[in-house]
């Protein structure tokens, strides 16, 4: 409060002597002489302290008081805008957090393409089925036995190997979807036995992603698959999915191929994976595909190589799929002829152990 | 003046002294989670857990995303650390708060900041294990909620309700 004028401040202190009347001066005690000031209305005395009571709090515009005035930091509660509320930010994230998550779930749901899973969902696109159905006679006969070893081992002995419901004879394989040697091997029986006859319901996969192992290797699955043929039957068994679920199951039959054949000195130990036997003649307990070469290349990818003679992949699957040609053409009396005749499908059955 | 500093009664001290400890709490709980993971994995050892199905921890624990990219080390790895350093930030405030000492400015962005950064983590391991393998691991999924319930009390506690202002005494 600004402090009042010497003058407003003199008419003040007239003011409040109680007996100065209108129009008269400040009274003056008797003992105040001429020349003297009025006496003004006595105030606190030096050392006594301002009454504190708020009462005596001066209301009017007046002097300042002589003690300033102190302030403490307190606490007042001021609501503050919703968006700084607490539960804003963290109700805003959680929010968001769970609308990612519901998104991941729809994804999942409707199948991804790096998805292999247990059911393994894709069906092989047309492009990569003509590609691995319909190899160039062509390549075939420059690629031949592709440098692949002959895989076959001869079946000795009172042949136990199982014959087809038809009565057609049998080519059983035992694989998994996680194996990638069997993700390799895939490729030339589908070559193989699409000379023989026509898959259906064959679907896409990928190896397990072990980073231990050969990961994420793309091939077919034989699970759920069907095979028509009239020269053969074909018993796929998936014992388990890319994830290691269980699948399928060998039949007693089957088992019984598994446990006398797939066994040491025809493979480092007993069980291994991929194992097949081709009727009453032979047995395979390797692969011929390696799989590391088919590493970061997809279906379409893969697909595409089996057009060209010189590529390595290409001579892999197709040079391996022609032995398992040659074999099947033993069994069928090298049946159709188309096939079996064919070059170099005779050169290589000539190559084929016998009992 | 900190708001640790005021009153034990004040409501505000108790919010942040609560949070503090849940912080502390999910950190702890999420460490023994991924303690016990990582001596599974070098021990060879399957988890104590469902099997079949969509939940399966060990198929997913044996997949390729449960190692760092690249490497063979397992992901319960830096999830432990990630932890440890969680504990770390709540610890810093509580012991601020006893000693009547205020926070750093840093210290509660700095632990919004890794709380976030440990969600996108989890973000990518849900994609993971949903969409790439269609299949869940409980304690993974345990460890997830922790961290989401973690970056939820992180921002609550980096927000405060009340400001201060000045009044004169009568």
């Amino acid at each position: 409060m600004p402090r009042p004028s010497k003058r407003r401040r003199q008419e003040q202190a007239a003011v409040r002597t109680p007996a100065a009347g209108p129009g008269q001066a400040a009274a003056r005690t008797p003992a105040a002489g001429p020349g003297q000031d009025a006496i003004r209305a006595p105030g606190p005395g030096p050392r006594q302290a301002l009454d504190r009571t708020p009462a005596a709090r001066p209301r009017e515009a007046g002097p300042a008081s002589p003690v300033p005035a102190r302030y403490r930091a307190q606490r007042v509660k001021i609501a503050p805008p919703w968006w700084q509320t607490p539960w804003a930010w963290g109700g805003g994230a959680g929010a968001a957090v769970v609308v990612v998550v519901v998104v991941f779930i729809i994804l999942a749901v409707n199948g991804s393409p790096s998805s292999g899973g247990s059911n393994a969902l894709q069906p092989v696109p047309a492009s990569v089925l003509n590609a691995v159905t319909g190899v160039s006679p062509t390549v075939s006969s420059t690629i031949g036995g592709g440098g692949v070893t002959d895989p076959f081992f001869p079946i000795s002995g009172t042949p136990n190997a199982a014959t087809g419901p038809g009565g057609r004879p049998e080519i059983f394989y035992y694989g998994a979807e996680y194996c990638p040697y069997c993700a390799g091997e895939r490729w030339s029986m589908v070559v193989a036995l699409s000379r023989f006859g026509s898959f259906s319901n064959l679907h896409l996969t990928m190896s397990d992603s072990n980073p231990n192992d050969i990961p994420n290797t793309h091939t077919f699955s034989f699970y759920t698959s069907s095979y028509s043929s009239a020269y053969v039957d074909f018993a796929p068994v998936e014992s388990e999915d890319r994830n290691g679920n269980p699948l399928q199951t060998p039949t007693a039959a089957q088992q019984s191929l598994i446990n006398a054949y797939d066994l040491p000195p025809y493979t480092s130990q007993a069980g291994t994976i991929p194992f097949q036997v081709y009727g009453t003649r032979f047995f395979v307990t390797s692969s011929g595909v390696d799989p590391q070469l088919l590493q970061g290349m997809n279906w379409q990818q893969i697909a595409g190589t089996l057009t060209d003679a010189q590529n390595q992949v290409a001579q892999q699957i197709v040079g391996n799929a022609n032995w398992l040609t040659a074999g099947i053409c033993e069994l069928t009396g090298n049946q159709p002829g188309s096939v079996c005749t064919a070059a170099p499908i005779p050169s290589l059955e000539a190559k084929l152990p016998t009992s | 003046m900190s708001a640790l500093t005021a009153e034990p009664t004040d409501p505000i001290r108790r919010r942040d002294g609560v949070g503090a400890w849940l912080l502390v709490a999910f950190g702890a709980i999420g460490l023994g989670i991924s303690v016990y993971l990582t001596t599974l994995h070098y021990a060879g050892l399957a988890p104590v857990c469902t099997t079949g199905g969509i939940v399966n921890c060990a198929s997913v624990l044996k997949s390729s995303y449960s190692n760092v990219p690249g490497t063979s080390i397992p992901v319960t790895v830096p999830g432990m650390l990630w932890c440890l350093v969680s504990i770390s930030f709540a610890a810093a405030s509580l012991v601020q708060g006893r000693r009547g000492l205020p926070e750093p400015r840093w210290l509660r962005p700095g632990h919004a900041l890794w709380a976030g950064i440990g969600m996108l983590s989890v973000l990518y391991f849900i994609y993971a294990e949903v969409v790439a393998l269609h299949e869940i691991c409980e304690w993974c999924t345990g460890v997830h909620i922790l961290v989401f319930l973690s970056l939820i009390t992180a921002l609550v506690r980096l927000q405060p309700a009340y400001a201060t202002g000045p009044e004169e005494l009568p």
